[in-house]
């Protein structure tokens, strides 16, 4: 059954976000073409508006417009009128819960994929995709690590910030709704409180790596460059992200299976 | 008769708030149950708590001797008073979805009861009324061969010349064994295929008893005693 309800809500989800990432992509492409206009002050103008409007756009579809709708479509499927139909699926609350974690997840990748392939496409052939290799190159060798190892870590790093952001959500909407009155604004100030939290603990198991190396606590005292160090914390940050994860659903898990009260 | 349902010393609180007060009652296996009751009196909260949409403060429900469970929500056929499918859907979507969910959905029979109904199957909900969304939810909460049918106002946003077609379409699709749940304002039109009513007031079951019995002793109809029973005083 769990196959089935990531089925129903990725469907569901994508048939709403789609339009954004339609809108991105003919922004990306326009900028594209712009480029192929014989160079004039209207041609400069017109790529470098296309191109802020698709850097908005895939910023906007990439993280806030995705995690507002997924947050908005977990509280009207788990708490709102669709709820009457979530509840009386013949499936357990853990099956509904992670069903809306794994399709969820699955709608922010594709969201973060459509906003990288558009910017991607809005400065192909152009000059910034070779000064984003070369300065990638630079940091590289600052951190003397490969390029791709660098990239690989702290998109790591940021992906599992975003999934924290995103189930801190869930967890804050669960607990906001657990309550009888105001429950939007409990939501928010719960999964506020939650979210403060994860980056406390973030921080800590960041500072846990000191235990390895005590050049981790010099970058606190010292305007020397620890490029090690740098990395180290990378590495312990994705831990505790992980752990932050982990307890996140644990917690939103038990929480729903705790019972519910819709409206 | 085998129980079915059965809620013992359920109690339902909101803050201070007692919105069900030590309810217990049953319905039995086969049997037109009436839970008839002015606004507010508790009828949406016990058909709530037994579809596992609220968590109750107190007491237990059991169907068929056992808690809610998701093998109990495939028995259970529930119509809340509200459209809660997303409005993106056609009534096309709705029965792939139920097909793929329900084992005991019949397809073709909720078809069918699109066409007689006027339904276009292929058109979105978003553009169709709110009478015609009721309707597009209960062929599909008939469609399924469940063994109790819990139907909260089912006639409410239906036009009168459709009820009667609606009642038959209640009373037509169930099984013998099946039983029914259904609450309702209207209760002249349910009245002559109840089973057994319950009257419920201020979070209490004041009467429980067969519809026959109450009609013979009383010497009145359901409505009659429903309307003697809760009659506002000035």
């Amino acid at each position: 059954m769990l196959n089935k309800i990531i089925k129903y809500d990725f469907k569901s989800m994508s048939k709403k976000i789609s339009s954004f990432y339609i809108i991105a992509f003919s922004f990306a492409i326009a900028t594209a073409l712009s480029r192929l206009l014989p160079e004039s002050t209207f041609s400069i103008i017109l790529s470098s508006v296309l191109s802020g409007t698709t850097i908005s756009f895939a910023v906007a579809s990439l993280l806030i417009n995705t995690a507002i709708r997924i947050w908005f479509n977990f509280r009207s499927s788990v708490f709102g009128d669709e709820a009457y139909l979530t509840h009386t699926l013949p499936v357990t609350k853990t099956e509904i819960f992670f069903g809306k974690v794994i399709s969820s997840t699955l709608i922010m990748l594709v969201g973060i994929a459509v906003g990288i392939l558009a910017l991607f496409i809005t400065y192909v052939g152009s000059d910034v995709l070779t000064k984003v290799f070369e300065t990638l190159d630079i940091f590289a060798n600052l951190f003397g690590v490969s390029g791709w190892l660098l990239v690989l870590i702290f998109s790591v790093l940021i992906l599992l910030e975003t999934f924290c952001v995103m189930f801190v959500g869930f967890l804050g909407i669960i607990i906001g709704h657990s309550y009888e009155t105001n429950k939007p604004l409990k939501s928010f100030v719960v999964g506020l409180t939650i979210y403060v939290g994860t980056q406390i603990t973030a921080v800590l198991f960041m500072l846990f790596a000191g235990i390895f190396n005590h050049d981790v606590f010099k970058i606190f005292s010292s305007t020397e460059f620890y490029p090690n160090v740098i990395i180290l914390l990378a590495v312990f940050g994705i831990f505790g992200y992980v752990v932050n994860i982990i307890i996140l659903l644990f917690c939103g898990n038990k929480a729903l299976n705790a019972g519910v009260n819709v409206e | 008769m085998a129980e079915l349902l059965c809620l013992k010393n359920v109690t339902k609180k909101y803050k201070s708030k007692t919105v069900l007060d030590n309810v217990s009652c049953t319905v039995k296996a086969g049997r037109i149950v009436g839970l008839l009751g002015r606004n507010g009196a508790g009828k949406t909260t016990i058909m709530k708590l037994v579809n596992d949409l609220l968590t109750p403060t107190s007491g237990e429900i059991k169907f068929k001797g056992k808690n809610i469970s998701p093998k109990s929500k495939l028995a259970i056929s529930y119509l809340p008073e509200r459209t809660y499918l997303d409005r993106q859907m056609t009534p096309n979507d709705a029965v792939k979805l139920f097909t793929d969910f329900y084992p005991n959905f019949d397809a073709d029979k909720a078809l069918r009861l699109f066409n007689d109904l006027d339904l276009d199957p292929n058109q979105k909900l978003a553009k169709m009324s709110k009478g015609m969304q009721e309707k597009v939810q209960l062929v599909l909460v008939v469609s399924r061969k469940a063994d109790l049918y819990v139907l909260d106002e089912p006639l409410g946003g239906v036009d009168p010349a459709t009820r009667d077609y609606v009642l038959k379409t209640i009373l037509k699709n169930f099984h013998d064994e099946a039983s029914v749940l259904i609450s309702t304002h209207i209760i002249s039109d349910i009245e002559k295929i109840l089973d057994d009513v319950i009257f419920i007031d201020q979070g209490k079951i004041i009467l429980e008893d067969s519809a026959d019995k109450l009609r013979k002793k009383n010497k009145k109809s359901i409505d009659e005693i429903f309307r003697n029973t809760f009659k506002v005083e000035r």
